[in-house]
């Protein structure tokens, strides 16, 4: 899938009840730039704000305040990390389900995401396993940037959808404003 | 290749955590300080339109129907997320209330009229202790009256935590370090000069950096927070030569938020334990301590129970 397509999930696979966020990435041989990255799920309204800081869901912060959104320490098959979502327990107000891709700023040793060799954003069927849909090669046309937004689900009149963004940004400050967020 | 089922991760322990932040909070709050907002620049990738592609049928479309279908908007909302009432609500009943039999105690002579009607009232039910939080751009002040300060769980994990000694030359060769404890329980020092640098020594990713710009400044990699279980923050004379207590200990947090702790309350002493962390679930409790003590860093380390250390010296640990 490319950027800005979008498919229709729970229409396409009606018995779909939990579904995982997985993100691959290969930064090749730079050690300080796979370590400091961090992939993240950001709980939003309809307008992609986010409910609040507690809705973010990263490895300091692994469920939502509602737990239907569970972050996997242990990665999975080929993705680095990914978020599992059960889809019935979402509460109302979560209209879309944002994974995001950050570089922490901790290190001595400044990296940016466009070292990444590769980076993808794929949606598995959490009952079997079955990759239901992979993005493109999001890392292409990447340079100074530290932070991504990959894809999101979203709440459709069909159902859940899910849709490619690969938004980059030069600082994840900018990602979070872009999505309300305030620490 | 087949993927493990997600069923069978590991148990998570942290959820029970989790549970305990969803209650609900304190109704009426006060009104907080305007937090500061992030630019809102524009993507760099704009989205074209949305086509609609087919998902890869990985999932037999014939299978029937289950009573749990998700599709569209059929889905039955959840429970309202309104908090319950609690035993303790006050809340005036609907009838009136019974008439109170007199008591052996009542020392009432008769003949006077009824007592007014008692009036319930709605108490209102506080914490035991209340968090002191720090907004992005906000400056919080630790005193002896509020010595603590609670970040949330993005200050503890997104971009670094700096403490930084703000002093002039008069206060003299004021030096910073730290004492700390990994979750593995390894315990050490991190100092810029006279011990290791980095935490764990010779690490070529420290979670802990002894540095110095203007002032010197000990820098936490929240990266790996997760790793840090607590955190003494001391300064010492580099030459050992008596401090004039003076200045500002600034802890600097996500999004520009700032705790200051004023050093010129401080007297005496050779070394002092400005400030302590705590890793509680996730969140750090940053503690002003402001304590001085006679000897040097292994006392004021021992004295903050990093007794697991051993040293070289009175400043430096074995590494």
């Amino acid at each position: 899938m490319k950027r800005g397509a979008n498919v229709a999930l729970t229409r396409e696979v009606p018995n779909l009840r939990t579904l995982v966020l997985g993100v691959q990435w290969d930064a090749g041989g730079e050690a300080v730039l796979a370590d400091n990255l961090v992939m993240a799920a950001l709980l939003c309204d309809r307008s992609s704000h986010i409910l609040s800081d507690k809705h973010f869901v990263f490895f300091n912060q692994l469920g939502s305040p509602e737990l239907s959104v569970q972050q996997l320490e242990q990665a999975l098959g080929n993705d680095q990390e990914q978020v599992e979502v059960h889809l019935a327990d979402v509460p109302t107000e979560v209209e879309r389900i944002v994974a995001i891709l950050y570089i922490n700023e901790g290190s001595l040793q400044r990296r940016t995401l466009g070292q990444l060799r590769r980076c993808v954003v794929r949606v598995l069927n959490a009952d079997g396993n079955a990759e239901l849909v992979q993005s493109e090669d999001l890392a292409t046309g990447l340079t100074g940037e530290l932070a991504i937004a990959l894809g999101e689900v979203y709440r459709h009149t069909d159902g859940w959808r899910f849709k490619v963004l690969g938004a980059a940004y030069k600082s994840v400050e900018a990602l979070f404003g872009d999505y309300g967020l305030t620490v | 290749m087949a993927l493990p089922d997600p069923r069978t991760a590991p148990p998570r322990p942290d959820l029970m955590f989790l549970v305990r932040r969803s209650r609900p909070r304190p109704a009426a709050p006060t009104a907080p300080p305007e937090p500061i907002s992030f630019e809102r620049p524009g993507r760099h990738h704009v989205a074209p339109a949305a086509p609609t592609v087919e998902v890869r049928a990985s999932e037999p479309r014939n299978q029937p129907s289950s009573s749990l279908d998700l599709d569209g908007p059929s889905v039955p909302p959840p429970a309202p997320a309104g908090p319950p009432s609690t035993s303790l609500d006050l809340d005036a009943p609907t009838s009136p209330p019974p008439s109170v039999p007199s008591s052996s105690l009542d020392l009432d002579l008769g003949g006077t009229p009824a007592p007014p009607p008692v009036t319930a009232t709605v108490r209102t039910v506080r914490p035991a202790f209340e968090d002191v939080r720090v907004r992005g751009g906000e400056r919080v002040y630790l005193s002896w009256a509020r010595p603590t300060v609670t970040l949330t769980r993005l200050q503890s994990g997104i971009g670094t935590l700096s403490f930084e000694a703000a002093c002039s030359a008069e206060v003299g060769d004021l030096r910073l370090g730290a004492a700390y404890e990994f979750s593995d329980h390894f315990a050490s020092t991190v100092q810029r000069t006279d011990g290791n640098r980095f935490a764990p020594p010779h690490s070529k990713r420290p979670v802990i950096v002894g540095d110095r710009d203007q002032f010197e400044k000990i820098t936490v990699d929240l990266r790996q927070s997760r790793n840090l279980r607590r955190l003494a923050v001391y300064a010492f004379s580099g030459n050992r030569t008596p401090l004039e207590w003076g200045g500002t200990l600034i802890a600097h947090v996500l999004g520009g938020g700032r705790i200051e702790v004023p050093l010129d309350v401080l007297s005496g002493g050779q070394v002092a334990v400005l400030m302590s962390l705590y890793n509680i679930d996730g969140e750090f409790v940053l503690r002003a301590e402001m304590q001085t003590l006679n000897g040097d860093v292994r006392e004021a380390a021992r004295a903050y129970g990093y007794d697991t250390i051993s040293w070289v010296d009175d400043r430096t640990p074995v590494s």
